[in-house]
């Protein structure tokens, strides 16, 4: 026991000190970037600065729950938009209940919410088995979006919440894109900054137990069903912060921004960046969700209109095929539309990225080096499971 | 030419190695027991042959063929059968079903005269044929379980404990029915921390301890033997 | 309970004839999630999407067949069409999933899988809806002849008699194979113990192969009777019943085949005739949307209260 505890304390050394030199750069270049460089873009790349930031936030949270503590949520979306409908219902004098309440009040609030939640979400699935949690969360998901589109006299339903009160700095309103983007690079540093240090800590290592081996931990004496809980709950929080930072950026909070679409979105930047390790996370955000948007831009279509020979190329082979086969292939779109139309595939490739990680890369594309090291020597008790029917 | 034989064979489970270099040989129409104490790799052996644990290293050649890269259901259809420690019922299963499950590779049209062998050496079985297996007592597990192998009409049957959590009484049956199935001409290798009654049934002996064998003759041979004597027959 | 009297007896009947009529298809469809699980311990994800692509392929036929224009004996021939497709095409699509996106994760943490599962839901239900049809929603052509059978003031639809009487001939056709034939036992002895199975020269991959391809082979009939009732099919139409055939399957205890039939038909009564008696209470008012919560909140309950069903004697959690 006493050993097992000394390499605990190397793990910990070692991780304490590879994981912020790791993301140094990253920080610095995060904060030089926003003040150097914020006014060379227009507000279309600085939206998209922005939502990469904002999912990058989203996904440091379920990578809390997913991959720190093992535990698959697939409606994460719900505490995003709990998040979103508590800075809108009480902030918004639209809302049949605006509370007047200033957006610094209400952003506590849509914390301690979520973690509500989460936590009473938790509590009936986090004691079973970890496949019933990822179904309860999926059907949860959804339901949350059923229950803001019929509740009516909270949520106004399908017509939504608007006007919502700006974030008030006493000597700036933050209304400019450009001040979103800040504010939600604030707050993704603040996350990451806590969710490392809970993670290298006491509960961050009950969690990495209860991941490896759930019957392990509890024979070690650890409460799994409360680290789950607190996992959870963490999660939720975040979702929810990240939820009060869009309201009154979008500024039309309504139920059809709170699809399933959201939580795959946020699932897959912490599945294919990596999971649990922040540097994935945001290589993750900024590769699922900048390069779609960028694909949409007008400088992405501008630039592709060079490559309409591949048009004239391509479509005589297709009207080959078309005759040969049965087949009715269409033509290949205008090339300045190529980018909006990969753009409209981007689940289809997250889907299908999703499967190919699990199965060539489990550790993500951008793995940490502690996990890398757990995949390399995986626990005794998985080898042998796998020495059975191959 | 053995039916079975095993040569440097290393096995085990993730950073576990649980034989190392294991080497025996069974000849047609032999009872040969591998004995040892808890954890020196008896069961390792058996499953690795059967093919349930994946070979590290050596070979294991049945009827001349290797066989140590098949899956198991790939050795089953070339004649061996593998009784596992705990015997293995399906407990979901009805005892007929078990039954009809050890013939599972078979497509004579002689299934329902073994059926009627197996009943008559085990008629306990009979009046339970329609009943769950996990309903029998752990005797009449072991029976249908030896039953279910011989389903199989076996080349060679891999015994691994059978007389595991079973009375005295009961122990002596099973012995009793290991050599009534040899003498229907069956090859049987069989695994038992019940050193004295496996060394009085067997033509010869293993001993393995720590994954390695360190004895091995003919079972009377082994049964005067003084370190066998002190370490498994419970003699001073 | 005077305000039930309010209501018709015949008003009661309907709701149980229609609650019968999806519970038949959440029954066919829990069926599969309740077979891979008994075998594999996975929930899988992609089950919803299966029952899609049985749907569409059902589509695709009855298309070809002539669509609106099918009539007389040809009404018969392009059903049993129709459902051969489906079950051929969503019995295909299951054995190219298991093998591609499971069975090299067979042996990994026990995550992966189920994420690899959910890649698989995500990309098939995409591929459909952005790929091949830009959004756009299908709908069924209505072949079957209108008409109802009436027995006094009590009618039920021929659609709706033929959608139970039909998936009730599938279950009993399922249900044979899995109790009476070597493959069905080869199944079930490969859910209890695959090492064990193995020892017996069980092909286990090819058992678990064969355990996917009957389920998805009554997801993918489960789809044309969907497409038949329901005329409106898409890419993301697996989801919503998807889960509540998993919440069926969960009420009848996961693992369990006739459990699985019984928590569908439990299931879609307790939708309709569930929400109609709720509304029976003054001041409450459940609109129809409330269905899927109601599903919801059955599965949360069970969850905490009953995890190994609400059929099934309890052996013990299996949590």
């Amino acid at each position: 026991m006493r050993s097992l505890r000394a390499s605990w304390g190397r793990v910990q050394e070692q991780t304490w000190e590879r994981i912020p030199s790791r993301l140094r750069p990253i920080v610095w270049f995060l904060i030089a970037f926003s003040v150097v460089f914020i006014n060379r873009f227009d507000d279309t790349w600085m939206r998209m600065f922005f939502l990469v930031g904002l999912y990058a936030t989203l996904g440091m949270g379920l990578n809390v729950v997913v991959g720190m503590a093992g535990l698959l949520d697939l409606g994460f979306v719900a505490f995003f938009a709990t998040g979103a409908y508590t800075v809108a219902i009480f902030g918004s004098p639209v809302s049949p209940h605006d509370a007047h309440l200033n957006y610094w009040v209400l952003v506590p609030l849509a914390i301690g919410l979520g973690a509500l939640i989460g936590v009473l979400l938790g509590l009936p699935v986090l004691p079973l088995r970890g496949d019933y949690l990822a179904i309860v969360t999926l059907g949860f998901g959804e339901i949350i979006r059923i229950l803001a589109l019929n509740m009516n006299d909270y949520t106004r339903g399908s017509s939504g919440l608007f006007e919502i009160r700006k974030p008030d700095l006493g000597f700036m309103v933050i209304e400019d894109v450009r001040a979103f983007y800040v504010m939600i690079l604030v707050a993704a540093l603040a996350v990451w900054f806590v969710t490392s240090r809970i993670r290298d800590s006491r509960v961050g290592r009950a969690w990495e137990a209860i991941r490896e081996d759930e019957d392990v931990a509890a024979a070690m004496g650890i409460n799994t069903t409360r680290y789950k809980l607190m996992a959870f709950a963490t999660g939720a929080a975040v979702g929810a912060i990240g939820g009060a930072i869009y309201a009154p950026f979008i500024d039309f909070v309504a139920p059809q921004s709170f699809s399933l679409q959201v939580s795959i979105n946020v699932l897959a930047i912490v599945i294919i960046g990596g999971m649990g390790n922040t540097t994935g996370v945001i290589a993750g955000s900024l590769i699922l969700i900048g390069v779609p948007e960028l694909l949409q831009f007008q400088e992405t279509a501008d630039f592709l209109q060079k490559f309409a020979w591949l048009r004239d190329v391509l479509n005589p082979v297709i009207h080959g095929f078309n005759t040969v086969t049965f087949l009715n292939l269409p033509d290949l779109p205008q090339p300045e539309d190529w980018g909006k139309k990969l753009a409209l595939y981007r689940f289809v490739v997250f889907g299908l990225l999703m499967v190919i990680v699990m199965v060539l890369r489990p550790m993500g594309i951008f793995p940490s080096k502690r996990r890398e090291l757990e995949f390399e020597n995986p626990p005794e008790a998985e080898l042998a499971a796998s020495q059975g029917v191959g | 030419m053995p039916l079975l034989s095993v040569t440097g064979l290393v096995a085990g489970y993730g950073g576990i190695t649980a034989i190392k270099g294991i080497d025996l040989t069974v000849d047609q129409g032999e009872i040969v027991t591998l004995i040892g104490s808890n954890g020196a790799g008896k069961s390792t052996t058996l499953r690795t042959i059967s093919g349930l644990v994946r070979a590290r290293n050596g070979r294991v050649e049945f009827l001349s063929k290797p066989i140590e890269k098949l899956a198991p259901h790939k050795i089953v259809a070339l004649g061996m059968s593998h009784v596992p420690e705990g015997r293995g019922i399906f407990h979901r299963l009805t005892v007929l079903e078990n039954l009809y499950m050890g013939a599972f590779q078979r497509g004579d049209g002689e299934i329902a005269d073994d059926l009627g062998k197996v009943i008559s050496l085990f008629p306990r079985l009979r009046e339970r044929l329609k009943q769950a297996g996990g309903t029998l007592s752990g005797g009449e597990q072991q029976m249908l379980a030896i039953g279910r192998a011989m389903m199989a009409r076996p080349k060679l049957l891999l015994l691994d404990e059978p007389s595991m959590g079973l009375s005295p009484i009961l122990v002596q049956t099973i012995f009793e029915t290991i050599q009534s199935i040899r003498r229907q001409g069956a090859t049987i290798l069989l695994v038992e921390q019940n050193a004295a009654m496996a060394l009085e049934v067997a033509d010869r002996a293993y001993v393995i301890e720590s994954g390695v064998i360190t004895l091995s003759g003919r079972g009377a041979e082994l049964a005067g033997n003084d370190s066998v004597r002190r370490a498994y027959l419970g003699e001073g | 309970m005077s305000i039930l009297f309010l209501t018709t007896p015949e008003f009661w009947f309907d709701q149980i004839v229609n609650g019968l009529t999806t519970g038949s298809i959440y029954a066919l469809v829990a069926l599969g999630y309740t077979m891979v699980y008994g075998v594999l311990q996975l929930i899988n994800f992609a089950h919803g999407e299966v029952f899609m692509i049985g749907a569409f392929a059902g589509y695709g036929v009855l298309l070809a067949l002539g669509g609106q224009d099918i009539s007389g004996v040809m009404i018969v021939v392009a059903l049993v069409l129709a459902l051969i497709a489906a079950g051929l095409a969503s019995g295909a699509t299951a054995i190219a999933i298991e093998r591609l996106a499971y069975r090299p994760l067979r042996n990994a943490p026990r995550l992966a899988p189920l994420i690899s599962a959910i890649g698989v839901s995500v990309f098939l239900s995409h591929l459909v809806d952005d790929g091949f049809l830009n959004g756009e929603t299908k709908h069924y052509d209505q072949i079957f002849p209108a008409g109802k059978l009436s027995l006094g003031a009590l009618n039920v639809s021929y659609l709706q008699l033929f959608l139970m009487g039909a998936s009730l001939a599938m279950m009993a056709v399922l249900y044979w194979i899995i109790q009476r034939t070597k493959l069905g036992r080869s199944i079930r002895a490969v859910a209890e113990s695959r090492d064990n199975a193995a020892l017996m020269g069980v092909d286990v991959n090819r058992a678990i192969v064969a355990t996917f391809a009957l389920g998805a082979i009554m997801a993918g009939f489960a789809g044309v009777l969907y497409g038949l009732f329901f005329s409106s099919i898409r890419g993301s139409m697996g989801f919503i019943p998807g889960i509540k055939a998993f919440t069926a399957a969960v009420l009848g205890g996961i693992g369990s085949i006739p459990g699985a039939v019984v928590g569908g038909y439990f299931l879609g009564l307790a939708e309709t005739v569930g929400r109609e008696l709720l509304n029976e209470i003054p001041g409450v008012n459940l609109p129809n949307e409330w269905k899927d919560v109601v599903a919801f909140a059955l599965l949360v309950l069970v969850l905490i209260f009953r995890p190994t069903g609400i059929f099934t004697q309890q052996e013990g959690k299996r949590a």
